[in-house]
């Protein structure tokens, strides 16, 4: 009778199973659980198969040369090693961690692209992964370095803050091959999509002009999906056909994507105007040529008005596969949506631990934000009572956030 | 048990049999998705029973199962009927047979239920020693302690 020996597992089974792994915390405790484990783990950086680790921003300009880095960035939950849970019961914490332009490992605002503030321990400080309980909640992948947290102050020119979110898939067209390929897909400017495959020096901006520009997208069950500021949403094809998946449901102003339990949820966020300023020269370099701009509701090349929104409800639906169509939600349940800026996904509350679930935890854009607030950002929407509250109005959730729980030692 | 020898090519039978004895009458045309059953036919047309040294009866009928049946849908929920052990030699049986898609939905479903677990726990499952020198040990300690650096201009 065979017994599984699993430490005599073939090489190359054992890397296939790292590169699966996708997530650089969990291959370190792939490659630490035996000698045999950890000389076949050779993960790719960043976990991008054959695509260039710089790129330039999308752009119907095919002159541009200027690149930027993308870096990866994993959002986990946190939770203390066994031995000290016996005291009172130990908070979570949410942290966002990745590699900042510089190769740190920094924490990240688990909701923006700005990095966390007021870390005030003393350099260096070692913090052991391998003894925590570590829930990964999602990934985003981001192109350029956002040092600053404020785009109206000076920044480096090299980032743009137009770049929208961007995701990763794999290319199913060359799955028969030796090599598998990664694929970006994000939103230009002008609402349209854009594809970056491997062997590309260009994003691809595909032609379609929908009804409605696009507003989110998101990998589902390996698959890229993008929805639009109705509602309508598409599965982009190996082909790059873009099929329906369901249809709009018009309603408010930004539609998202979430995955929740195995499904695909949209939420779609009622906004109003609260302001605007002017943004000057922002453009002076050829990243972005004229007609890029005249789509977003620029007055002339180098001044241009950008609007303050800020949210004021939200409505979630679940998708009906078979009759394409988006179903209202009047309760999630115990679910707890988070909506980032480059990254949305679903806990439980019994898991965060909060004592209801049934909200939706977000961050409005930061333009037009207090230069000088200390706090995250972050509000809350709860279904039920359709209100929103600040987040420092519900403590147990706050301190998912910031401060690090007293147990990390880092406060 | 006898093979039928049918007119049409794409009917042909074969016949698998597993490392127990456990004999498998199978389409051509499944067969031929285990690329080694594949060289095999290659080597000898005229072939009809086709030994399975590695794999045992009751692995080779979830593998020919899987061939018949393989979707989106299917392959989702293939995974989660299986225990660790069973999916070990499952792997070990798609890699032997050569059919890549069986070893990678089986590597992936191997990866999600590790991932989350810290290394004692999966040298527990796994019943794997932890043969690490302690030059080895060592020098992985260094790299998993990862270093937070404040963020100094505030």
């Amino acid at each position: 009778m065979l017994i599984a020996d699993w430490s005599k597992l073939p090489k190359e089974l054992l890397q296939i199973i790292s590169e699966k792994l996708n997530c650089e915390f969990h291959e370190l405790r792939f490659r630490s659980v035996c000698s045999s484990w950890r000389s076949s783990s050779i993960p790719p950086k960043n976990h991008l198969l054959n695509l260039p680790s710089k790129f330039p921003y999308p752009s119907k300009n095919n002159n541009n040369t200027s690149t930027y880095p993308i870096f990866k960035r994993t959002i986990f939950l946190i939770n203390p090693p066994p031995n000290q849970q016996q005291q009172q019961t130990l908070n979570p914490w949410l942290i966002k961690i990745g590699l900042d332009s510089r190769g740190r490992t920094s924490l990240w605002n688990p909701l923006s692209r700005d990095k966390q503030l007021r870390l005030r321990f003393q350099l260096p400080h070692y913090f052991d992964f391998n003894q925590l309980s570590l829930f990964k909640l999602g990934h985003e992948f981001v192109i350029g370095d956002f040092p600053s947290v404020y785009p109206n102050e000076s920044y480096s020119t090299e980032n743009s803050h137009f770049m929208k979110k961007v995701v990763a898939y794999d290319d199913t067209l060359n799955s028969g091959n030796d090599r598998s390929c990664s694929v970006l897909l994000t939103i230009h400017i002008s609402g349209k999509l854009a594809i970056f495959r491997s062997g590309d020096q260009q994003w691809m901006i595909m032609p379609e002009m929908p009804p409605n520009p696009y507003t989110d997208v998101c990998v589902f069950n390996g698959r890229p999906i993008a929805v639009d500021s109705a509602g309508r949403t598409v599965v982009v094809g190996s082909d790059l056909s873009l099929d329906l998946v369901a249809e709009a449901v018009f309603g408010g102003d930004t539609k998202y994507l979430v995955e929740s339990d195995g499904e695909l949820l949209l939420v779609d966020k009622y906004s109003n105007r609260v302001g605007q300023f002017r943004q000057f020269r922002q453009f002076e370099r050829s990243d972005y040529e004229q007609s890029d701009l005249f789509s977003f509701g620029a007055v002339d090349e180098r001044d241009y008005v950008i609007g303050i929104e800020r949210a004021v409800r939200f409505d979630v639906f679940r998708l009906d596969e078979n009759d394409k169509k988006w179903v209202k939600l009047t309760n999630l349940g115990d679910r707890v949506l988070f909506l980032g800026k480059d990254c949305a996904f679903s806990v439980k509350a019994s898991n965060l631990p909060m004592a209801n679930g049934n909200c939706l935890i977000f961050r409005d854009d930061d333009y037009g934000r207090d230069l000088h607030s200390t706090g995250l950002g972050i509000d809350v929407f709860c279904l039920d009572k359709q209100q929103i509250l600040p987040l420092s109005s519900l403590p147990r959730c706050s301190n998912l956030f910031w401060p690090p729980p007293q147990w990390t030692g880092l406060d | 048990m006898a093979e039928e020898k049918s007119q049409a090519s794409s009917s042909k039978m074969l016949t698998l049999k597993a490392s127990d004895g456990v004999l498998f009458e199978v389409e051509l045309n499944i067969a031929k998705e285990m690329k080694t059953v594949q060289a095999y036919i290659d080597d000898c047309e005229d072939i009809e029973t086709i030994p399975i040294p590695n794999v045992l009866g009751k692995h080779l009928a979830i593998v020919i199962e899987y061939i018949k049946k393989t979707n989106e849908e299917y392959d989702a929920e293939f995974e989660k009927q299986w225990n660790m052990d069973d999916l070990q030699l499952l792997l070990l049986a798609a890699n032997y047979l050569n059919i890549s898609g069986l070893q990678e939905c089986l590597c992936k479903a191997i990866a999600k239920r590790i991932e989350n677990k810290s290394p004692e726990y999966v040298r527990k499952v796994f019943n794997i020693e932890n043969d690490h020198s302690p030059e080895e040990e060592a020098k992985l300690r260094k790299e998993y302690k990862w270093a937070f650096e404040g963020v100094d201009k505030d």
